[in-house]
């Protein structure tokens, strides 16, 4: 039997939308609790109406072998555990301004290749990374895992830096004049203040 | 008194509002100039297309007739430059080219703190071990230089 006219419509428009929803994985270190590469990953996700992965790998496996290994793997569990329920704690928080916010928890010895997979799987559209600061060597070779996450990847891949505070000239070299109009204060600097708050002390748990 | 959704869209506003798109105006500059575009329109930021010529290798070679092909290829070069943002201008009005002249990275790093960009996007070609070994590849040097985040382009593949 075929569908009334109107409703195969709606439907169509709905796969249409489905379809055409973006989705955007942001791997974090929660760790060091929401970045300004997931606030901004945050920002982009409500603008686009996206779908938005907190992605957190958990690389850090036992370098031990042997008899020390059953103990290596108790402390290991609770860790990977205690990690856990703070991405998902994080998640929640961030799924009060964006409801479509989910956590993806993985396990890889390398996060690159783990990005990539998750990216992949999800049908990703945009992967957010933070920009590292580093140390010579790594700044000499023009290596660092946003490098490698960006080789790797089929999708397009936003590397995060805060913008630099460097004095610039005045004029372009269109000879534009520049007016400097940063935004005040704002509800969603103070809700900011609160994300940040809150990610201390999911520090201070994974420190206890 | 500013109302809610002013203030909501003054928030939107101050995230990015001028957006830089580096372009080697090959046949994928189209695509990155696009998506460039788009991400622009969202934003309801303005757009710079901009190119980078690399003079110094044409002059290493130079002859009698070495500047004059250099003349010759940079005007080339603008047109491109000038016919690819007259297209991206459709999708942002408030859209204009740049031409620039040295070393890319450098170059696309000045200009976004020239502009006060908010936002730099290139592409990267999946470059394989040669392209990477003689540094072929300018997206990897303009994200360590930039100012700004940088959005790595890559052509989705059928």
């Amino acid at each position: 039997m075929k569908n009334s006219g109107i409703g195969s419509h709606s439907a169509t428009a709905a796969i249409e939308r489905e379809s055409e929803m973006k989705t955007i994985v942001v791997p974090i270190n929660i760790v060091n609790g929401p970045s300004e590469a997931l606030k901004f990953a945050i920002e982009l996700a409500q603008e686009w109406q996206a779908n938005l992965y907190v992605m957190y790998v958990y690389s850090e496996l036992p370098q031990v072998s042997g008899p020390k290994l059953i103990h290596a793997l108790h402390s290991v569990d609770l860790d990977r555990h205690r990690r856990s329920i703070d991405l998902n704690k994080l998640v929640d928080r961030i799924r009060e301004r964006n409801p479509r916010t989910f956590a993806y928890f993985a396990d890889n010895d390398c996060p690159a290749e783990a990005i990539q997979d998750a990216a992949s799987k999800l049908g990703a559209d945009m992967i957010i990374i933070s920009a590292h600061k580093k140390g010579w060597l790594a700044k000499l070779l023009l290596y660092s895992d946003a490098d490698d996450i960006a080789r790797r990847s089929s999708i397009p891949v936003l590397v995060y830096r805060p913008k630099s505070k460097e004095p610039r000239s005045a004029k372009t070299n269109g000879g534009r004049e520049l007016k400097e109009t940063r935004g005040t204060p704002t509800a969603e600097n103070a809700w900011n203040a609160d994300l940040s708050d809150e990610a201390l002390s999911i520090s201070r748990t994974i420190v206890d | 008194m500013k109302t809610l959704e002013a203030e909501k869209l003054e928030d939107k506003l101050a995230s990015i509002r001028r957006v830089i798109v580096a372009v080697d105006l090959t046949k994928h500059s189209g695509a990155t100039a696009h998506y460039a575009a788009e991400i622009a329109k969202c934003f309801n930021a303005s757009l710079y297309v901009a190119h980078v010529f690399a003079s110094e290798s044409f002059y290493e070679f130079g002859g009698e007739g070495a500047y004059n092909l250099v003349d010759q290829r940079r005007q080339d070069l603008t047109a491109e430059l000038s016919d690819l943002t007259k297209q991206v201008r459709k999708l942002v009005p408030v859209c204009e080219s740049v031409f620039l002249e040295g070393e890319a990275a450098e170059q696309i790093s000045a200009l976004a703190r020239d502009v006060d960009a908010d936002l730099i996007v290139t592409a990267s070609h999946h470059p394989r071990f040669l392209g990477r070994l003689f540094n072929l590849d300018k997206a990897p040097k303009i994200m360590h230089r930039a100012p700004c985040p940088v959005l790595v382009y890559h052509e989705k593949t059928a």
